[in-house]
């Protein structure tokens, strides 16, 4: 209550002067740790870890560390974060101040802290494809060539999953888990009642036929997301793809002017005027998709693969339980497809301005190939705080549940490290047996992943400027076609107008060097 | 009459120089050290801020050196298309708010006062508040759940008069519709508390000799109260038309693709500009051109109040 | 208007009776339309997962638990819950203690510089920097990650200043000078005259300021880094707010929990509201003293 009482002198010290107020505010700020203003790295004065300061040994360096509030051990709850920041600061020998957003709103906290000149240390991205060519084209992240070169863990890792995010050959980044692949799930208790006869890799025109089947049975046929990146899983069939993208002579080419997408269209919005796909798809959350198919309203939609093992889970506990079969890819008219590839989602990187970069380095390091770290970062937290172990497997403590956190095993499949046997718990048999299966569904649909095309910054001012204007338009025209508020002509007449309106064609060729 | 001679006695002193200038504030030292921290608080949190308005002139955001662009970025802003859409969405939009939305508290409010039972009226006032506690995440999910075309409310009395089902989140017909009506769902209670405050200053005494006079209910609404919050209605009316421009909440958490074209707004385009993209001076070009627009909409509307109302209102 | 008085009087209340029972009608339509969505909430906070699985509209309640509020009061909301406690009613107390006099002062007509002032303030009504200049200026005064930040540049909101500043123009000047003559100084006729007769106004303002205060979330995203010190706000979002999944997969909440913790966001405001809403109409017992 010692706050409450300096709140009521700073009210009194207010009302004579906001001078006086400011001044006792930003002392009141200070008070925190004397630690923060020694080091200076970053402006962001945050609490230390008050609990540990006693025993922190000297050569400790200290860090920020930013990365949204679905990591740190998937609890909302500032304590348990704390326990898993201890985690880490004990495994990478290093004290670390940490920020995390909401995941709602990270990459604004992120692009607000880097343009007011805090970059964190170390920080996770999301979306990297889009988002790192931005940063490598400010400077303001480090290249990590050497440094991964000198981590025998980190250089153990693919090199192909370095080179997806390379920029002019130079790696700037550590990926945090495999690329993310979508497919589509569809419930086999409704595949079996209703005779639909789906393989994991049928044609475009099978998929139309078979799920017209539900149609007046109450249920939806086949659910989908607001998020009008997931229909670039039905173009892969066609050979389109929505975007600028480099195509097989190696030449930068818009992908919505391209004739194939002609073709991609008509299929999307037959796919939407048959039935098939849910007719609210436009303000439906990924959440309700979900649960619709959880709870078997409806039969199909599209996920990561790698979240398969909560489709089992899930019916189960909404009292619906069925197995899901997975459709890696539609074979279009061409025998094309693949699954939907959204690439490295997550990746780590280091602040140019970072002090201590082989320190930062050696939080990444653990971060992505310590077992027992990245299990309690990504998903399960510590022992004792966000869970117990009773014969071997782990339990959720209250508190944990409380907050919303429950135990998942992601990390077993999402992650680079294969080994995870020298954890205190595994997953119950029940769980294990549906891992196993994960696992190779997540494998082949790595095999079937379609293409994803990252496009540097800095080479063409004109695309760095209309980049985000062109993925807009291209998605409110796509959206437009499949709801049918233009036809599939109109609709790419107005996207052709619009590329005009912004000289597509000179960024073109700026983008190919002409 | 006291406070015009005051004035005239103030301005004998101001020809007096700067002793008279001393000796009227140091009459008015109260009311200038009431103002002083209030004023103080303008000069840091709005004027120090304003410095950052010349990041407009700047590449700011886009590389590692920041350099001085001059007017590139206002050439860049005035020839993108989407900018435009996005304007003119916003003056749509603005104008449909103020049309609209505007009037609804000034009814409820006066309704409210024609409620006999004070329970009732405070019962009534309460309710219409509460949507104003929502932020607009929630009220976008009321809105999507009443107006789905296969579940919701309103299309279920549509079906019911034989009409077909309307997806009015994904027509663009109807998209800025559902913006205005849901603005003036969760709005109406916050702005009929303000008029329902002032109509309870109203003297009594002047509707009990009107009644006395024999002046019927609706007289009394036009030659008693609506003069009476006149100045409250005007104040209203400016101080909604400066902030119609920075709609942003409200569209970002209810729009989607399919509608971008009726309701992308100065704001949403800011944000993806300027914020996602990472380019800030963009960002900052925009928001002084708002400012710009807003200053010159509201100065406009207080010209033509103490014109036309005999009162400015700022 | 004096022709027939008696005559007029008994057509009339005919004619009032219709417009209350219209009146009455109209707004309970209104209030209906109101509730309905808010009784949703509550019921869907009420109920058990299983009921609320795939999207359903709870209106009749299908099961009665109290799991959600008893997992929410031990979980590590109720932290951010005292957090914007302490914004909200530090954050109100200040706004008030600063506005008002401020208002006040301006509301006199005699004031120095009135006219200049009051168009540099107006100024502040259309131009906003945006946000980068923003968490610039709180970085600089040293506010990046204090609770402060979220008070002292909220201090006062030029929408509300301009409304307590125009209530307080339309007092009549009689009344201000007579105090004087008693001898008061500003403050004084301020705290005695003034504030007694501005009371509706006050009240509405200062809910104005507490629901600001309360529900603010940007602000409290960017400037405060260390998760301990969010408010309520910041985790309802994470929390409702659907992120397109690319970002990563967080935990599987259902909305029986999500409508709890916005209960929970509603609870002071809606626990407030009713004694605020006492000083609305007491205006009406200084009203006859007005002229």
């Amino acid at each position: 209550m010692k706050r409450r009482q300096l709140a009521l002198i700073l009210a009194g010290a207010m009302a004579v002067s906001s001078m006086a107020g400011c001044g006792s505010s930003s002392s009141s700020s200070s008070q925190q740790p004397a630690s923060t203003e020694a080091e200076g790295t970053a402006a962001s004065g945050g609490e230390s870890t008050e609990t540990e300061a006693a025993e922190v040994p000297e050569e400790r360096v200290k860090m920020t560390i930013c990365s949204a509030d679905n990591t740190f051990g998937l609890s909302t709850d500032p304590d348990m974060q704390q326990a898993v920041i201890d985690m880490l600061e004990e495994k990478a020998n290093v004290e670390l101040e940490a920020v995390i957003p909401p995941i709602s709103s990270y990459n604004d906290k992120l692009e607000t802290m880097m343009a007011g000149g805090d970059v964190p240390d170390i920080f996770s991205i999301s979306q990297a494809m889009t988002r790192l060519p931005n940063y490598v084209a400010r400077e303001q992240v480090l290249c990590l060539d050497d440094y991964i070169a000198a981590s025998e863990s980190l250089s153990a890792i693919d090199s192909s999953y370095y080179d997806a995010l390379a920029i002019d050959g130079k790696v700037y980044d550590v990926p945090y888990y495999y690329p993310r692949v979508k497919c589509l799930y569809l419930r086999k208790d409704i595949m079996e009642e209703y005779g639909i006869n789906l393989s994991t890799q049928p044609t475009t025109e099978e998929f139309i036929t078979e799920m017209s089947k539900l149609k007046g049975t109450g249920i939806i046929p086949f659910s989908f997301p607001k998020w009008i990146d997931n229909f670039q899983f039905f173009m892969n069939s066609f050979g389109a793809y929505a975007g600028i993208y480099k195509n097989a002579d190696g030449v930068y080419v818009d992908g919505m002017q391209e004739e194939q997408m002609v073709d991609a269209l008509e299929y999307l919005r037959e796919l939407y005027t048959s039935g098939v796909m849910d007719q609210e798809f436009i303000t439906t959350e990924n959440a309700t998709m979900r649960e619709y198919v959880y709870t078997g309203k409806a039969a199909c939609d599209i996920d990561y693969v790698s979240n398969y093992s909560n489709y089992v889970l899930q019916s189960e506990a909404a009292g619906a339980p069925s197995d899901v079969q997975p459709i890696y890819m539609l074979a279009g008219p061409d025998g094309l497809g693949g699954g939907l590839n959204e690439s490295i989602q997550t990746a780590w990187c280091i602040s140019a301005d970072c002090e201590y970069p082989e320190a930062a380095m050696r939080v990444i390091e653990v971060l992505v190939t310590d077992p027992e770290m990245h299990a309690a970062f990504y998903n399960t937290g510590v022992e004792g705080i966000h869970y117990t172990i009773e014969d071997g497997v782990a339990v959720a403590t209250e508190k944990a549940t409380n907050s919303g956190y429950s135990i998942k095993y992601n990390y077993l499949t999402d992650s680079f490290i294969s080994d995870f046997s020298s954890l205190p718990y595994q997953p119950d048999e029940e769980t294990e047996k549906v891992l196993e299966t994960q696992r190779d569904i997540v494998e082949e649909a790595m095999e079937l992943r379609g293409d994803k095309q990252m496009i540097p910054s800095g080479i063409s001012t004109l695309y760095d400027e209309t980049s985000a204007s062109i993925t807009s338009t291209w998605k409110e025209v796509v959206s437009q076609i499949v709801l049918g508020s233009v036809s599939v002509e109109d609709g790419l007449a107005n996207y052709k107008n619009f590329w005009d309106s912004v000289d597509g064609d000179t960024m073109l060729k700026e983008l190919n060097g002409q | 009459m006291s406070s015009r001679k005051e004035e005239s006695k103030v301005r004998e002193k101001k020809k007096t120089g700067f002793s008279g200038l001393w000796r009227t504030i140091c009459r008015q030292k109260y009311l200038i050290l009431m103002m002083l921290p209030g004023l103080l608080w303008f000069l840091i949190f709005k004027y120090c801020t304003y410095a950052g308005l010349g990041l407009a002139f700047t590449n700011y955001g886009f590389k590692k050196s920041v350099d001085f662009v001059g007017l590139r970025n206002f050439i860049r802003l005035f020839r993108a298309p989407q900018f435009w859409t996005a304007f003119k969405n916003t003056l749509i939009i603005s104008i449909c708010n103020i049309v609209f939305y505007f009037p609804f508290p000034i009814i409820i409010a006066l309704l409210i006062n024609e409620l006999r039972s004070l329970r009732t009226k405070r019962a009534v006032q309460f309710m219409i508040y509460i949507p104003y506690f929502f932020s607009w995440v929630v009220v976008g999910t009321i809105f999507v759940n009443i107006l789905s075309p296969s579940s919701g409310v309103v299309n279920q009395i549509l079906n019911a008069f034989g009409f077909d089902s309307i997806y009015f989140m994904a027509d663009p017909k109807w998209f800025r519709a559902v913006l205005i009506l849901s603005y003036i769902w969760r709005q109406m209670g916050y702005g009929a508390v303000i008029y329902v405050a002032t109509l309870s200053t109203v003297d009594v005494q002047l509707y009990e000799a009107a009644a006395i006079d024999g002046c019927s209910k609706w007289k009394q609404v036009f030659y008693i109260t609506l003069p009476s919050i006149k100045p409250t209605i005007v104040t209203m009316l400016l101080l909604n038309l400066s902030h119609v421009l920075l709609i942003f909440e409200q569209i970002m958490v209810m729009y989607n693709a399919s509608v971008y074209s009726v309701s992308d707004v100065l704001q949403t385009y800011t944000y993806r500009e300027g914020i996602l993209s990472g380019n800030i001076a963009y960002g900052t070009a925009i928001s002084l051109f708002t400012g710009v627009v807003s200053l010159v909409l509201v100065m406009g509307t207080n010209w033509i109040s103490k014109h036309f109302l005999e009162d400015s209102i700022l | 208007m004096k022709r027939k008085p008696a005559s007029n009087r008994i057509r009339e209340s005919g004619a009032r009776k219709i417009f209350r029972v219209f009146n009455a009608l109209f707004l309970a339509a209104v209030c209906i339309v109101i509730i309905i969505p808010i009784w949703n909430v509550i019921v869907t906070s009420f109920a058990e997962d299983k009921d609320v699985m795939g999207g359903v509209y709870l209106l009749i309640p299908k099961s009665f638990t109290l799991k959600n509020y008893i997992r929410i009061f031990n979980s590590g909301y109720m932290r951010g819950f005292w957090n914007s406690m302490f914004v909200a009613v530090v954050g109100t107390g200040l706004a008030m203690l600063i506005t008002v006099p401020l208002g006040y002062a301006l509301a006199q007509k005699k004031l120095i510089g009135r006219k200049i002032i009051m168009r540099l303030i107006s100024i502040t009504l259309v131009f906003d920097a945006g946000i980068m200049p923003f968490y610039i200026l709180i970085k600089s005064l040293g506010l990046i990650d204090s609770r402060w930040s979220l008070i002292v540049p909220f201090m006062i909101s030029t929408f509300n200043l301009i409304i307590v500043k125009n209530f307080m123009t339309s007092i009549p000047e009689s009344l201000i000078e007579a105090a004087k003559l008693d001898g008061c100084n500003d403050l004084m006729t301020l705290i005695r005259v003034v504030i007694p007769l501005s009371v509706p106004i006050l009240s509405a303002v200062m809910l104005f300021y507490f629901v600001s205060f309360w529900n603010r979330y940007t602000e409290a995203v960017m400037f405060i880094n260390n998760s301990s010190k969010y408010t309520l706000q910041v985790m309802l979002r994470s929390l409702v707010f659907q992120s397109d999944g690319s970002l990563g997969e967080g935990n599987i909440v259902y909305d029986n929990m999500k409508m709890a913790v916005m209960v929970l966001g509603m609870l002071p405001v809606l626990v407030i509201y009713p004694f605020v809403q006492r000083y609305f109409v007491s205006g009406l017992m200084v009203g006859g003293v007005k002229e």
